[in-house]
């Protein structure tokens, strides 16, 4: 019974999703429709609750760390304190509009989120110097394209010599999308191989096997 | 020290002083700028032309994907295309599937910053908020935008909104969709494929070529790339703003990392022949 639970009902939930909505892509049928509607509309409060799970399971974890007392508990304290502080603010009326919420938001979060995205500036930088290194003819190729593709995206090169962005746009729009569309075309077609798996119940890894 | 432990040293120069050197030469143009003239990029001008032949109380749905971290890059674009659709006297649409925190960024980073004093809520604009689900959710909404969203994001009831109360995803006349670097090929298989819905995306640099053969196969009606995208169209508009006056230092930085990247491979090979030389000796 375990095994039904556990394996058989959850492969026969997938397929069956699976079958409806790709019959409904490309069959306009107005049963199958409305039962993709509603498959997905139930989507939706699945994700809305796995949110709520999400946010339980964090508190659930954090407690834990802080009750065995493992080396970083305060941090575990420290995340269910901005979290709760977070949520109860981000609830107050007007929601999500109040101003300790937004203050929260202006001087906690968004300062080192934008300083984390800056500093791949920094280290773009020096792995150009430092780890980018020309040992075979591909990596002549590699990098004379990263060179032109980076004067391209400068303003500045166009005004030394106006044939820097002319080169990069070609870069781009030959090599680079040709490389880019073998690579969405095989991706795919693997996703539909994994998709036909997936149905036929061969691929379990979604079911933790 | 001679000529070959300068150039070893040089090699494996202490990332400190790149730092140092980045800051410098970013920070250089935002106080001294160097007016370098901006060249309107041909994906730019498709994505004006686009938003420009729009007939005036068109809707354009704004798949904001937007987040904190985004800014620098998409900000300016974000903020120079919504004030050219207020002046079009376009109605839009807010809606987020992928980041949970856009609506609270779009309050406080986008929303002051664009006149939406003189637009009514409800009948110019709606915020519709974050809906889970990720691409299941933007099927559904593209299905049938009541059914899946009740509400808009301050609980207002959709049927009471003038413009969400019949509101049907073939009303929608453009889909601008501001994109970290993941979800475009999710918006156009639930949107452009079934409902053939003209789309431009506003997104990051490094995502740019990514994206080229969506635009060369005119499934993109247009792109903005990161600050450069935001100054082009803010010369566009006639209104240049923080992209204008942050695209010197693009120009500045851009050339140190060619410079960094000629420099370090030629010192690496220039090093690697040496030590090849001292061992046949």
């Amino acid at each position: 019974m375990s095994k039904v639970i556990r394996r058989e009902i959850p492969l026969l939930l997938v397929s069956f999703s699976a079958i409806l909505m790709i019959l409904d892509y490309f069959f306009p049928v107005p049963v199958l429709s409305s039962s993709a509607k509603l498959t997905n509309e139930w989507v939706v409060v699945i994700a809305g609750f796995s949110l709520c799970l999400g946010a339980t399971d964090l508190i659930i974890v954090n407690t834990r760390r802080i009750m065995r007392k493992t080396p970083g508990s305060g941090y575990a304290l420290l995340i269910i304190i901005s979290f709760l502080l977070t949520l109860l603010l981000g609830l107050s009326s007007p929601m999500t509009k109040h101003p300790a919420f937004q203050w929260i938001y202006d001087y906690f979060y968004r300062p080192p989120a934008g300083t984390l995205y800056g500093m791949l500036a920094l280290y773009l930088v020096s792995a150009g110097w430092r780890a980018f290194k020309i040992r075979t003819f591909e990596s002549v190729i590699m990098l004379v394209c990263a060179w032109f593709l980076i004067m391209a995206n400068a303003p500045i090169a166009a005004v030394v010599w106006e044939g820097f962005p002319s080169i990069g746009k070609w870069i781009m729009d030959v090599p680079s999308a040709a490389g880019w569309r073998a690579f969405y075309i095989g991706a795919a077609i693997g996703t539909l191989a994994l998709g036909l798996k997936v149905i036929l119940g061969l691929e379990r890894g979604a079911l933790g096997e | 020290m001679g000529a070959r432990e300068v150039l070893r040293t040089l090699e494996r120069l202490d990332s400190r002083y790149l730092f140092v050197l980045v800051f410098i030469v970013t920070a250089f143009p935002l106080v001294f700028p160097l007016g370098i003239p901006v060249k309107i990029s041909a994906p730019v001008q498709k994505s004006y032309d686009a938003i420009e032949a729009l007939a005036p109380n068109s809707v354009v749905l704004i798949g904001d994907e937007f987040s904190a971290p985004s800014w620098t890059e998409l900000g300016p674009s974000y903020i120079a295309v919504l004030k050219h659709l207020i002046r079009k006297n376009i109605r839009l649409v807010f809606v987020s599937f992928f980041s949970a925190e856009a609506p609270a960024a779009f309050d406080t980073m986008i929303k002051p910053r664009v006149d939406f004093a003189k637009l009514k809520y409800g009948v110019d604009f709606v915020e519709l908020g974050f809906v889970a689900g990720g691409e299941a959710a933007l099927a559904s909404f593209a299905s049938d935008i009541q059914r899946t969203l009740k509400v808009d994001r301050y609980g207002a009831s959709l049927s009471e909104l003038g413009l969400t109360k019949d509101l049907r995803i073939t009303h929608f006349s453009l889909v601008v969709e501001l994109d970290p670097g993941a979800h475009l090929s999710e918006y156009l298989r639930q949107l452009q494929a079934p409902y053939g819905l003209r789309h431009i995306s506003i997104t990051y640099g490094v995502t740019a070529p990514a994206y080229t053969p969506y635009l060369l196969a005119g499934q993109l009606s247009g792109m903005l790339v990161a600050i450069r995208g935001g100054a082009e169209y803010e010369l566009l508009i006639k209104e240049p703003g923080v992209a204008v006056s942050g695209v010197d230092g693009v120009s500045t930085s851009h050339v140190l990392f060619a410079i960094c990247l000629v420099a370090g491979s030629f010192l690496s090979l220039v090093n690697r022949l040496l030590s090849k030389e001292g061992k046949g000796k």
